[in-house]
């Protein structure tokens, strides 16, 4: 008969010292091109995504890397949308297009036994698309209509807000979308963005699952044969960030059952020193279900069903940003204990034990980052986007090991000063 | 091919073990066969107010999370009107952390007064955030009493109302655990990088002592089958109208729920859908619709949802979908079409069979409906559908004495 458990004493944990995880390899199409094979997973499938520097820092009126991104696939010289859209779903796979702030992606899923018909139509895509006005039309509709009912959503305003305020409303990063800009977008401009940013320049591309030999051949039949055309990316206006002063805003909207709030403020990306020990700071105060915002905000006073924090890094800059939302009747309450925890940060060392905790919290999330052909292939994407490599996540292993209390002590005083936070309230305060 | 071993204790309690060494962590997914459908219609909100509960400490351990993220771990749950579900993944070193507190937290939960009162008020919070301070947001608190009249499906997860959530009561919280929380009434998954072995071992250590409870016996009222049409409008302050078409189905261990699937594929899945091309492509009265099964165990819903386009009459809109279903009743489904929406659900379970915590929760749900092992014959059942079988299934779910309609009507326009 087994031995009752002695259920008073915690399992032994052992701290994770370091992560074994698949590297791509790399490779270069004939025209240049690079090409990272991740070979990971069970699943006869294949994830491919080319990742271009198409996002809204580039394009030269709102709307348009967002628009002329989505609709790549919504006809070509040799097809049409509902073609295209037939052909890909089909095969079973999921075509998925995405731009943000700095980059365009175009991403395929597929059973591996399909690729190759597959990829010729995002291969036609990337090459041949038309941007037809017909299709283009209904795009615009919806996605107008979709921002609009979005735009009454407290969530959004609080974020628009603290975008305008923190980076300004020049910056591309912080420019706020408004109806009008559905009503100035044409199809042509769209087109004219494509052949500027997508067709012939120069990409990425990362294909990641239980990958073959030769696979590399078929890659570089579709998208190693075309000329390539190096260009200078006009991202001067992206780069220059200025300064900004912070701000206290309310947007009042009448008839909300809850409020939502936006504190923070500039800070830099993934290139400066200082960032992952800062990760580690944030992760601390709203950065896991563990956080002291969550303890005292949600679980001690529940103001909240979530709030939490985050460090986020982007090319030209980075934020830290606060977000929760909260009932309306206990919002000025809210914030106070929102700086309240800023200011233990700044005034009292974290204690040994939950230093230890967030540490091994941190390793693993890192291998969950790294767990899965397709988790691979994000976290070599959020490097090689900035230009670095894997080093980079090394770094990150020592750091988390090394940083101590005090370290996070002194980061909290030079970067969450008092006065230096934006704070943006949408509802009612 | 999901490889699983199954057995069970002699507490109960089900256990399914799936290993898969190409990951460096293992899942454990807890399924309690309990969700709103248990609850009493005037204390509604409860299951899922209990799941909040189930993270403030239990008999031996004050703190869930605390350990957890010591031990590299995340976790999660949800709750549905069918299930309540518990997952964590671990980094494979410290799996026996997540068999300590799982096994504490079935064997008595630590029942505070503090702790009931501050879940409260999170779930409020959570009701007010998600049901009343979105637009559109308490689509189901309207559609679910009105497409049903007696199962209990016919209040939402959250809940009624804010009041029910409000009442709940310390007693309530012990009853509901006893009566529900026992290992003969849940079902484990333990997935990933471990030993067949030890995730035996682990398990017996601490779940074999906790001792078999007396769960009542289920006894849900049978919805009476809806012989008219049913109609209800409300105007809320959103920007543009919007409709929501549901019609009862069958449950979700029969046969014919995959003929509804596939159905509901034809219809919505992907931009070379019938919906999208026809009413949000070229009509252009739509900006968004969809279609898909709620996923019951119990006989559920299709339902059809849009928002439509500024100016677009709710009538015009509505005689368009009536006109694709219509369609399903009488013409054949094209081959090529019948293909392509199978194809389809075989690479989305295809996909789900690459993440191990999706893995684990699916079989814990397979396991009970009937068996785990079903995880592996899923496609070949939507594969076995054949194109009569589309038409005398949509001929059943889309009589117009089988619908709910809700007009969600703008205000302002």
């Amino acid at each position: 008969m087994m031995q009752a458990p002695n259920r008073q004493k915690i399992p032994r944990v052992e701290p994770v010292e370091k992560i074994d995880y698949v590297r791509a390899e790399k490779m270069v199409l004939s025209n240049g091109i690079p090409l990272y094979l991740i070979t990971a997973g069970t699943q006869e499938v294949v994830r491919i995504e080319l990742l271009f520097r198409a996002g809204s820092c580039v394009e030269p009126a709102p709307l348009i890397a967002s628009a002329s991104n989505a609709m790549l696939n919504e006809g070509t010289e040799n097809r049409t949308a509902e073609s295209i859209a037939e052909s890909f779903e089909y095969y079973g796979a999921y075509f998925q297009l995405n731009a943000d702030k700095d980059n365009g992606t175009i991403v395929l899923y597929t059973l591996s036994k399909y690729l190759e018909q597959t990829l010729e139509i995002v291969a036609d895509i990337l090459f041949h698309s038309t941007f037809p006005d017909k299709e283009f039309q209904t795009y615009i509709r919806k996605t107008e209509q979709q921002f609009i009912e979005d735009h009454g959503k407290v969530k959004i305003m609080a974020r628009t807000d603290f975008l305008k305020a923190i980076f300004g409303n020049d910056h591309p990063y912080g420019r706020e979308i408004v109806v009008e800009d559905f009503h100035r977008v044409t199809s042509p401009m769209l087109a004219d963005f494509y052949h500027l940013h997508y067709r012939n320049r120069p990409f990425c591309i990362i294909v990641s699952g239980k990958l073959w030999t030769g696979l590399e051949r078929l890659i570089d039949d579709h998208f190693g044969k075309n000329r390539i055309e190096e260009y200078h990316l006009f991202e001067n206006r992206a780069a220059y960030v200025p300064e900004k002063n912070p701000e206290k805003l309310l947007i009042e909207k009448e008839k909300v059952f809850q409020s939502a709030i936006r504190i923070g403020k500039r800070l830099f990306n993934k290139h400066h020193p200082d960032f992952t020990a800062m990760q580690i700071l944030n992760t601390i105060l709203g950065g896991y279900f563990g956080s002291r915002l969550m303890k005292n905000i949600r679980e001690n006073k529940g103001y909240t069903y979530g709030i939490g924090s985050m460090i986020l890094s982007m090319h030209h800059a980075g934020y830290f940003v606060i977000a929760s939302e909260v009932g309306k009747d206990v919002c000025k309450a809210a914030l106070k204990e929102i700086y309240k925890e800023i200011k233990i940060l700044r005034d009292t060392i974290i204690p040994e034990d939950e230093l230890t905790i967030v540490k091994h919290y941190l390793m693993g999330e890192l291998i969950r980052m790294f767990d899965g052909p397709f988790a691979l292939a994000e976290s070599l994407k959020a490097v090689i986007e900035y230009g670095l490599d894997y080093d980079y996540y090394d770094k990150t292993i020592d750091t988390i090991k090394n940083t101590t209390a005090k370290q996070l002590l002194d980061l909290a005083n030079q970067y969450f000063a008092p006065g230096t936070f934006t704070e943006i309230v949408a509802g009612k305060y | 091919m999901v490889e699983l071993e199954k057995f069970e204790l002699d507490n109960g309690l089900k256990v399914i073990i799936h290993p898969d060494p190409s990951t460096p962590l293992v899942a454990l997914n807890l399924l309690y066969n309990v969700g709103a459908r248990d609850e009493h219609p005037e204390k509604t909100g409860f299951a899922h107010l209990f799941e909040h509960l189930m993270f403030g400490g239990s008999i031996h351990i004050p703190n869930y999370d605390q350990p957890l993220q010591n031990a590299g771990g995340e976790n999660n749950a949800f709750t549905t009107n069918d299930i309540t579900n518990y997952y964590l993944t671990l980094p494979k070193e410290n799996i026996e952390t997540g068999f300590w507190l799982e096994s504490d937290r079935m064997l008595c939960l630590d029942f505070s007064q503090h702790n009931l009162d501050l879940q409260r008020h999170v779930v409020i919070e959570e009701y007010k955030q998600r049901y009343l301070n979105q637009p559109y947001g308490d689509v189901w608190l309207l559609m679910s009493p009105l497409a049903y009249k007696l199962h209990p499906y016919r209040w939402p997860t959250i809940g009624k109302n804010i009041q029910h959530i409000e009442e709940a009561a310390l007693d309530d919280v012990k009853n509901f655990f006893f009566n529900h929380y026992a290992p003969n009434n849940a079902i484990l998954v333990i997935a990933g990088n471990i030993e067949r072995k030890k995730a035996q071992t682990l398990t017996k250590r601490w779940f074999s002592g906790i001792e078999k409870r007396t769960v009542p016996e289920r006894n849900l009222p049978e919805e009476p089958v809806q012989r008219s049409e049913r109609r209800k409008t409300v105007q809320r302050d959103v920007p543009y109208n919007a409709i929501y078409k549901a019609f009862h189905i069958c449950r979700r261990s029969d046969a014919d729920f995959y003929a509804s699937d596939i159905i509901s594929d034809i219809l919505a899945s992907g931009k070379s859908s019938r919906l999208y091309q026809h009413l949000v492509q070229e009509q252009r009265l739509f900006s968004e619709l969809n279609a898909y099964l709620t996923g019951n165990i119990d006989p559920g819903l299709f339902i059809v949802a849009g928002k439509l386009i500024k100016g677009v009459e709710m009538e015009r809109a509505e005689t368009e979908i009536i006109k694709e279903l219509e369609k399903l009743k009488h013409d054949p489904v094209p081959e090529r079409e019948l293909k392509k929406v199978k194809n389809r659900i075989e690479f989305t379970l295809v996909l789900e069979e690459t993440n191990i915590l999706s893995k684990a929760i699916s079989l814990a749900f397979h396991e009970l409906l009937g068996d785990a092992a079903n995880i592996n014959s899923e496609v070949q059942k939507y594969r076995s559908v054949k194109g009569e079988q589309i038409a005398s299934v949509a001929s059943e779910l889309f009589a117009t004495t089988n619908c709910s309609t809700l007009y969600y009507k703008a205000k302002t326009g």
